[in-house]
């Protein structure tokens, strides 16, 4: 596999603040076949269980169930529920666990609501290493560094209580060396835990994956437990809370909005147009979901945020036109997944991460990833 | 496209363009400077060879307007600049422009199946088909003087040959610098002379007879960075571009040496690249119905 540093024009620069947008008026929840425990006009507290079946999707906010309307999640419509916020963040009371007497069997009982975390654990009795990446691969995106900011005490809590728990003498917390500007503000809070060391990775595309990860670090598989940022703090939740947090941090800038781009810190389904209100945003402009190497164009308004939005990109309306394919073989060759993306079709069995480094090299600007999706 | 690869399609023509400038200025010393001294031509006769790059240019261009209806570097014009620098000093430029005229529709209709064009266009024009496996490279100052070079000399580039592809050094520079720069399927023209060398190597220690400028075939060398490596016709998989250009590099040497030493490697491309269509046809086998043992 092949690592390259991407290039990346200064045009784009996105602080390192977090700014609150935790105040929508609405809130929308996908359905996804779940049952649904409320009827219309029903009150709701934060945090509780909104469907019969599911007890993952909590509610963000407190309010009054308001109906069901159709939105874009993911690129799909998908039927909503609706929430209307009363802000007064009123929730059912819950204690704080601590994570010093952490034990396996309790481990488990909690990830029963994250089935990737149970398998992830279930599957490794010893743990020699435990590796935390926090490393971003979208360009100009500052989520997981801020996330992990933002977390910081939360996170050498998790590490700690399962270094303990696994009596485990490594750990190591993978950053990007362009990131490292952060780690110095949070060095002195990182040195009282004498275990955890900090690891600087070089700018290369796609470390933020798993297993390009464990391929450029060469980690012995077996032994060692890894989590990306977000895993580390849904599991620092599930662990201390027994749910997961329903607020997340998305970064949003790009060249057409007219402020700075900054981090915004908001509630899972909240509307991307309710959002963008707080921006001024130049005309004839493109808003990237999710950046410019993996995201896509959005193509409605009625889009919600989720946690699998990680960056909002505003740039302008340019098409480039695409020359015919001249058969260079630069996208078979750099696919970190080995298969040929011009023959690729958009089958459920297709092995593409959507990486989009396919359209990175492709000296033809032949939009190949599209191709594949 | 904000972020993107600094490489472009413009980008890989310029550096084929680089890497082709210190052949066609040795190939203007020796097909003319060196002429020129010996009163053999004028001082305006020099430039000369440059009228088939300038063709090749003006048939591009007529290309790329009826194509993309605005001038533009294209891939294809590395085609057409190669082809202008592959052939002989002595060839007919009328002959030439009609070749170019061909080359001009084949680019412009060709789809699907893909073949070396040059490759097809040179051995055209050669009378290769005709049963002329001697075409004439030599020019006047090589027909009228014997010289005795050295090594140095021949791997320099004063040997017989195409124009602008004489030059072992150059041609090594320019394969070094594509390659650097991954402008080139690097892969190709490393496994098929590696092929080519090792067998006719192998054919001058069994037979002991050494013949420096077959193994260091500065023609051959040209044709298998510049034709063979041709995006277009060349494979992308790592494996399949070794089968390739193992069986172009087997192919050549055997052509060069039983059949014609300029333009055998140019009939082994020219198989190689129409044989290459076949392995992109998916084969459906018929589902066994029979029971499972």
């Amino acid at each position: 596999m092949k690592f390259i540093h991407l290039e990346k024009p200064d045009t784009i620069i996105i602080k390192e603040s977090i700014k609150e947008f935790l105040n929508p008026d609405y809130i929308y929840i996908p359905l996804n076949n779940n049952k649904l425990k409320y009827n219309q006009n029903d009150y709701v507290y934060k945090d509780d269980y909104l469907f019969l079946n599911n007890y993952n999707i909590t509610s963000p906010i407190s309010g009054n169930i308001f109906g069901l309307k159709n939105m874009f999640i993911d690129g799909k419509n998908q039927k909503c529920l609706v929430i209307k916020n009363d802000f007064r963040e009123k929730r059912n009371n819950f204690k704080r666990k601590s994570l010093k007497n952490l034990t396996y069997s309790f481990l488990l009982e909690s990830l029963k609501k994250d089935k990737n975390l149970l398998n992830k654990f279930k599957s490794i009795k010893q743990v020699d290493n435990i590796i935390i990446n926090i490393i971003e691969d979208e360009p100009y995106s500052k989520t997981n560094i801020m996330l992990f900011k933002e977390n910081l005490n939360d996170i050498l809590n998790l590490i700690e209580g399962l270094r303990i728990l696994y009596n485990c003498k490594k750990c190591n917390i993978y950053l990007k060396d362009c990131d490292s500007s952060i780690i110095e503000e949070c060095i002195s809070t990182i040195g009282t835990y004498p275990f955890i060391n900090i690891s600087l990775a070089d700018d290369l595309y796609l470390l933020e994956k798993e297993f390009a990860f464990k391929e450029y670090f060469k980690v012995d598989v077996r032994n060692s437990l890894y989590l990306n940022i977000r895993e580390a703090i849904d599991l620092y939740d599930l662990l201390t809370k027994g749910v997961k947090r329903e607020d997340f941090l998305v970064s949003i800038g790009g060249i057409n909005l007219k402020e700075k781009g900054e981090v915004v810190k908001i509630k899972k389904g909240t509307s991307l147009k309710e959002l963008l209100k707080n921006y001024t945003i130049k005309n004839d402009s493109t808003i990237m979901i999710n950046g410019l190497m993996q995201g896509n164009p959005l193509l409605s308004d009625d889009v919600i945020i989720d946690d699998a939005i990680k960056i909002i990109l505003i740039i302008p309306n340019k098409k480039i036109r695409a020359h015919r394919c001249i058969n260079c073989g630069r996208c078979v060759n750099i696919c970190p997944m080995g298969i040929n993306p011009l023959k690729e079709n958009n089958s459920k069995n297709s092995k593409c991460i959507h990486c989009g480094l396919c359209n990175y090299v492709c000296p033809c600007y032949i939009n190949i990833k599209n191709k594949v999706r | 496209m904000i972020v993107h690869d600094k490489k472009n399609e413009k980008s890989i023509v310029l550096d084929y363009i680089i890497a082709l400038v210190p052949l066609i200025i040795f190939g203007l010393y020796k097909n003319g400077y060196l002429m020129y001294q010996k009163n053999l031509i004028s001082l305006s006769k020099i430039f000369y060879p440059l009228i088939y790059s300038l063709i090749s240019i003006l048939g591009y261009t007529l290309y790329i307007l009826g194509k993309e209806k605005h001038f533009q570097l294209n891939y294809e014009f590395i085609n057409f600049l190669v082809f202008s620098l592959m052939i002989s000093w002595n060839t007919n430029i009328y002959i030439y422009t009609i070749m170019v005229i061909f080359l001009v529709i084949i680019s412009f209709f060709k789809k699907e199946w893909q073949f070396s064009e040059v490759s097809l266009l040179k051995l055209l024009m050669t009378g290769f088909f005709l049963g002329n496996f001697n075409y004439n490279y030599a020019n006047t100052l090589e027909l009228n003087y014997n010289y005795s070079y050295n090594y140095w000399d021949i791997l320099l580039g004063h040997q017989i040959g195409p124009w602008a592809g004489t030059s072992f050094i150059f041609l090594i520079w320019a394969f070094i610098y594509l390659s650097y720069r991954k402008s080139i399927k690097s892969l190709i023209p490393l496994v098929s002379y590696l092929c080519y060398f090792l067998l006719i190597g192998g054919d001058f220690l069994i037979n002991k007879k050494f013949d420096f400028n077959f193994l260091f075939n500065a023609n051959v060398l040209f044709a298998f960075i510049f034709v063979a490596s041709n995006n277009f016709h060349s494979p992308n998989t790592k494996m399949k571009k070794i089968i390739y250009s193992g069986f172009i590099g087997i192919l050549a040497a055997l052509f060069s040496k039983f059949l014609s030493y300029y333009d055998g490697v140019y009939l082994a491309i020219l198989i190689g690249s129409i044989l290459l269509n076949f392995s992109k046809i998916k084969i459906k086998l018929p589902k066994n119905k029979g029971n499972k043992a």
